[in-house]
């Protein structure tokens, strides 16, 4: 039989193109970003984003002055996939910008957005315009090849000297509503640093980049014909705002991995500079400009505080920008890719340098930092090693910028810093100048001003001691404190430990009643019953163990419970009484919860410390109820919105806070308890210190209040509210 | 093969406790050898040859087996997934089941692809500790076996639609569903009993498709969940029920014959709202608990899919859809409902949705969109 052979090849469904546009482009926002990315690419200087009817099976216009294609274009270059168009032109043919877009996915962007895209462009020079129509639902076929669904279009003709292109979605799939179009606004306005285009290269080490002539890039977004809101850059040119700036930080990376940095503050007299310790060998040549700001009335210019605060808390941030455009989500309200609000929080830096006080950039070249590699989703860089050495770079030269305006303002950069033994330093420096005074005054026989002299020793003298006096006590209590933390990291893997010791015993005993139960089968009626009643008692007991283990264990050991997120008090409150239920339920004390609203959340904070918080009051409070003889044993959770804050009260039915401790219940080592009083034993008198550490950690505070009726004691707990400004990815 | 349909398992585990249970099981039908970890010579000579010989047809093994010495003195120096990939190389007609604790699967394997392909089941130590447990999961391991050994025989039809009818009839499907599945399947079935099983066990019988959980079908029906216990209805939908192979792992009905019945039973009204269906399904069934499924979110009688996280009903606008990777394509996608992205139940499971889901979201979260 002669061989029979041939060749195959692949195909493509029309479907492909609608998995591509719902599976490449993250969410709407980033959708039309895409389709402005394009227009910048093809060298438009104005960009209209029109929401015709901004409601669900609405219109959306994207309108451009760019280069526009011809129709050739359209069906060789926008209608091709994986073309190498981008590779062989990496510029805008006029103004030489790099280019935005490098997979495509402006263009399926639109699919992700309607179900019809009107496209109508034209070039320069040529007067006729093409109108192409893409009805997505064509495309949405398993069955037919991507090649056998096509479009239509039509030519009219138009001006010659008009150019750019339009782009008209119809049948929008969402509504956008008010908060959308704030988004939208903001990422595309934010799309690009507030300052001109060039100035993103400027101090770029090869020097190599330029931006002939570019009049730059403005974006505007219109509902109907209204402007939908004022524009960062207006806001930031009109109130001068940059310029009132506390320090300004510039450092950069050259291509040797050299990394250099200088802090400016003319309001405290700072210019220093100096190398960074380590080579930056990943990251590749780079810039890092920031603009400091202290909002305290003598930190910046004139600028009102509460002004400067509100900027800082919708603007502040790190963002990067490669090659001229933003790279999203990077210096969002609240996103912390430096770690700098997480390093303020610890408290370990006490100078103010959280996220919102900074307003900056990092400004990146796709030739030159060929590590940072954008995601699939064009959110973001890869987590690489690259991106964590440059986070390392700008986190190490901002927190070291801060502590050398903290020092020049007078004012303790660091927790470790005991500012009290210079203070002390300085007083001892005095009295000894002062004490030679004293001896030169005498041999001159100034005997009144000696004295005096000698009397503001004296008392200087004594202000020494007692700052030595101080800083001893403050060292002791910090040992006491790190030794304190140690014992509890010790604490918490042993707890892992245990805990997984546990689950094999639970796992054995249960097992081992269950083989009892088996060969009591066999057995006779009474018997029987017997061992079925035994057994049944001896499995409730072990499962309440077996609950109580799952929890610590989750508690102890998930890393997703140390995220820094807004914390949803419903979700937590009911997980947590699935853990502690069955601890309650044993001793007899009911425990009653309550969420209003339902959606209520804390602003970011880890879900572990909202736990450690949600622990102690809860090991207090059976305490208290089980020490307590006689009544109602009862403990009750209300989470509600106070305000602008999340308001915990924590109620029991205990025997109440003895007067004499209302004052200093939150105090380290104060307690109510005793040790013969519960079998949870005595307390230690750290839980509410705990908890009032934990609540003032995140921003908010815990205080006693009064108890509603027919409770004795109320711990209140406050936390910063989230107002719903940010989704977390 | 010998022992034509019958089980005869082997477990390899390094815990006393855990090789204890299972020489249990055999109380429950299926008779269990249990041994220590040995060395991996004698995995290979002893373990793999006497399953090869077919005096054990079902292999269950620990993941860590290092927790104590084996009676070479030794601890194990390899770990589960060795024994599991010798005999899916050696023996693709026997299935593997990795037996044990929930973490250390989450720890060790969830996240790896190539680990999960080498165990067609997965059975959690804590769910054989008590009687009813036991009985549950040797029911369970005995349908795998057994179901093993009749995909054998469907792939040992001489041509490609002989292995078909016979794949039809060990699904106990009917020639229209067989047709169905055939468009959205490769043309031919694969070549060993152990692919066709993971055809089954991770894809048809694991996503809502052609067969659907109770809750699915309580849906579909537009009962309650608890419906589903109900012997009226499940007599009922007694025709739907899957009885193919492994249909007691995943017991599952056909949406389309779930849907015929309705039609069969209600007439028009089957085409009505759920609620309406649902009520006279129940009026049809002489039931005094009415059953009728509510949206959890807006509480109208509507309702079209089951959240997974709280496993309530919800109407077809209240609810979005997950995005998950490795999702087949004629599968339903999976629905979390407005109330647990409202409460942040979600959060804690991970979860994405879909594109354009952001601004909902963030309504639902920060209470601009609340139940009404």
């Amino acid at each position: 039989m002669s061989p029979v052979g041939g060749r195959l090849y692949f195909g493509v469904a029309a479907r492909h193109l609608r998995q591509l546009g719902r599976e490449l482009v993250a969410n709407r926002t980033t959708a039309v970003a895409e389709l402005v990315k394009n227009s910048y690419d093809a060298d438009a200087t104005r960009v209209r984003l029109v929401f015709l009817d901004p409601r669900e099976g609405g219109i959306l216009e994207v309108v451009d002055n760019g280069s526009g294609m011809t129709l050739q274009e359209i069906q060789d270059r926008w209608m091709r996939l994986s073309t190498d168009h981008k590779e062989r032109s990496p510029s805008s043919p006029r103004y030489q910008r790099i280019r935005a877009g490098s997979k495509g996915i402006g263009r399926f962007a639109t699919e992700s957005l309607g179900k019809k895209l009107v496209l109508s462009t034209t070039v320069a020079g040529d007067s006729q315009l093409v109108i192409a129509t893409f009805d997505w639902s064509e495309f949405d076929q398993s069955s037919v090849s991507l090649e056998a669904v096509g479009c239509t279009y039509r030519l009219e003709s138009c001006e010659q000297d008009r150019h750019g292109t339009t782009l008209r979605i119809e049948g929008l799939y969402d509504d956008w509503g008010k908060a959308d179009l704030v988004r939208v606004r903001r990422a595309l306005q934010l799309l690009q640093p507030p300052f001109p285009i060039a100035e993103a290269y400027r101090g770029e080490p090869t020097g190599t980049i330029q931006v002939p002539d570019d009049p730059g890039f403005a974006v505007r977004v219109l509902v109907g014909d209204n402007e939908s809101a004022e524009s960062e850059e207006e806001l930031v040119n009109r109130e001068g705002f940059l310029a009132a700036a506390t320090a300004i930080v510039e450092a950069r990376v050259d291509e040797s991995g050299r990394g250099v940095w200088r802090v400016r503050s003319t309001r405290f007299g700072v210019d220093k500079s100096g190398e960074y310790p380590k080579r930056v060998l990943l990251v590749g040549p780079c810039t890092l400009s920031a603009s400091y700001f202290i909002f305290n009335p003598g930190a910046i210019g004139d600028l009102s505080v509460r002004l400067a605060t509100a900027m800082g808390k919708r603007y502040g941030g790190i963002r990067i920008y490669r090659d001229g455009l933003r790279v999203p989500p990077y210096g969002e309200p609240s996103d912390d890719w430096v770690g700098l609000t997480e390093e303020y929080r610890k408290r370990s830096e006490l100078a103010p340098i959280a996220t919102n006080n900074w307003f900056g950039h990092v400004a990146l070249t796709r030739d030159h930092n060929l590590l940072l590699i954008d995601t699939a989703s064009r959110e973001g860089v890869i987590e690489n090693e690259a991106f964590r050495e440059l986070r390392t770079f700008v986190k190490d030269v901002l927190v070291q910028s801060g502590r050398i305006v903290a020092t020049a303002r007078g004012k303790k950069p660091r927790a470790a810093a005991r500012s009290t033994h210079t203070s002390r330093e300085t007083l001892v420096r005095e009295v000894l100048q002062l004490a030679s005074k004293v001896l030169e005054l005498s041999q001159r026989g100034n005997q009144q001003e000696a004295e005096a002299t000698l009397e503001k020793a004296h008392s200087l003298a004594g202000q020494a001691r007692e700052s030595d006096k101080s800083a001893r006590e403050d060292a002791l209590a910090m040992r006491d404190e790190m030794s304190l933390v140690r014992i509890l990291a010790s604490l918490g893997t042993s707890i892992v430990v245990f805990s997984h010791e546990v689950r094999s015993a639970i796992n054995a005993v249960i097992g081992r009643l269950a083989d009892v139960q088996e060969d009591a089968d066999d057995s006779p009626a009474p018997w029987k019953e017997r061992v079925a009643k035994g057994t049944s008692a001896a499995l409730a007991a072990v499962s309440r163990l077996d609950h109580l283990t799952d929890y610590i264990e989750g508690y102890a050991s998930r890393s997703r419970r140390r995220e820094r997120i807004p914390q949803a008090l419903h979700a937590v409150l009911s997980e947590f009484e699935k853990g502690f239920g069955p601890l309650v339920a044993r001793t007899s004390v009911e425990l009653d919860w309550t969420v209003s609203p339902r959606h209520l959340r804390t602003q970011e904070m880890t879900r572990t410390e909202l736990e450690a918080i949600l622990i102690n009051l809860l090991t207090n409070s059976l305490k208290a109820c089980t020490a307590h003889e006689g009544g109602v044993r009862q403990i009750a959770v209300v989470a509600q919105q106070a305000d602008k804050e999340v308001l915990i009260r924590f109620e029991d039915t205990g025997a109440g806070v003895p007067q004499e401790l209302r004052e200093t219940l939150f105090e380290p080592f104060v307690t109510s308890t005793r040790p013969t009083e519960s079998d949870l034993g005595a307390g230690t008198g750290l839980g509410l210190k705990v908890v009032r550490d934990l609540a003032e950690a995140n921003g908010g505070s815990a205080s006693l209040g009064d108890p509603t009726k027919g409770f004795s004691t109320c711990v209140e707990i406050r936390l910063p509210l989230w107002k719903g400004d940010r989704i977390r990815e | 093969m010998s022992n034509a349909l019958s089980v005869s398992a082997i477990l390899i585990d390094d815990n006393e406790d855990d090789r204890h249970t299972f020489e249990r099981l055999a109380k429950y039908g299926i008779p269990c050898k249990v041994i220590e970890p040995p060395s991996l010579t004698a995995v290979q000579d002893d373990v793999v040859a006497s399953i090869n010989d077919g005096t054990y047809n079902l292999l269950l093994v620990d993941f860590l087996l290092d927790q104590e010495a084996s009676e070479h003195g030794e601890s194990a120096s390899y770990r589960g997934s060795t024994p599991a990939a010798l005999v899916k190389e050696r023996c693709p007609h026997i299935p593997v089941v990795l037996v044990t604790t929930e973490d250390k699967y989450r720890d060790y394997v969830e996240r790896r692809p190539e680990l999960r392909a080498l165990f067609d089941f997965v059975l959690p130590k804590n769910q054989v500790r008590t009687k009813e447990d036991r009985a549950i999961a040797a029911q369970r391991l005995s349908d795998l076996a057994l179901g093993f050994q009749r995909l054998r025989v469907v792939l040992e039809g001489e041509n490609t639609e002989v292995r078909w009818k016979n794949f039809r009839e060990a699904l106990g499907a009917t020639d229209d569903e067989i047709h169905s599945l055939r468009k959205e399947w490769p043309s031919e079935l694969p070549d060993s009993a152990s692919e066709l099983a993971r055809w089954l066990l991770k894809g048809l019988l694991k996503y809502p498709g052609p067969l659907r959980c109770g809750q699915e079908t309580a849906a579909t029906i537009g009962v309650t969940p608890e419906a589903m216990s109900d012997g009226a209805i499940l007599a009922w939908a007694a025709g739907a029920s899957y009885t193919g192979v492994f249909g007691r792992i995943h017991k599952r009905w056909w949406n389309g014959r779930l849907l015929a019945s309705l039609d069969d039973s209600l007439g028009e009204v089957a085409r009505r709202p759920s609620g309406m269906r649902a009520a006279a399904l129940v009026q049809l069934l002489g039931l005094e608990q009415p059953y009728i499924a509510q949206c959890t979110w807006c509480r109208e009688p509507s309702v079209h899919r089951v959240c997974i996280l709280c496993n309530e009903t919800v109407d077809a606008t209240h609810h979005l859809t997950v995005r998950q990777s490795g999702y087949p394509i004629w599968a339903l996608p999976s629905v979390v409902c407005f109330g647990c992205i409202e409460t942040g139940e979600d959060e804690a499971k991970g979860m994405h949705y879909g594109p354009g889901s952001d601004g909902l979201i963030e309504d639902l979260r920060s209470g601009r969109l609340r139940r009404t």
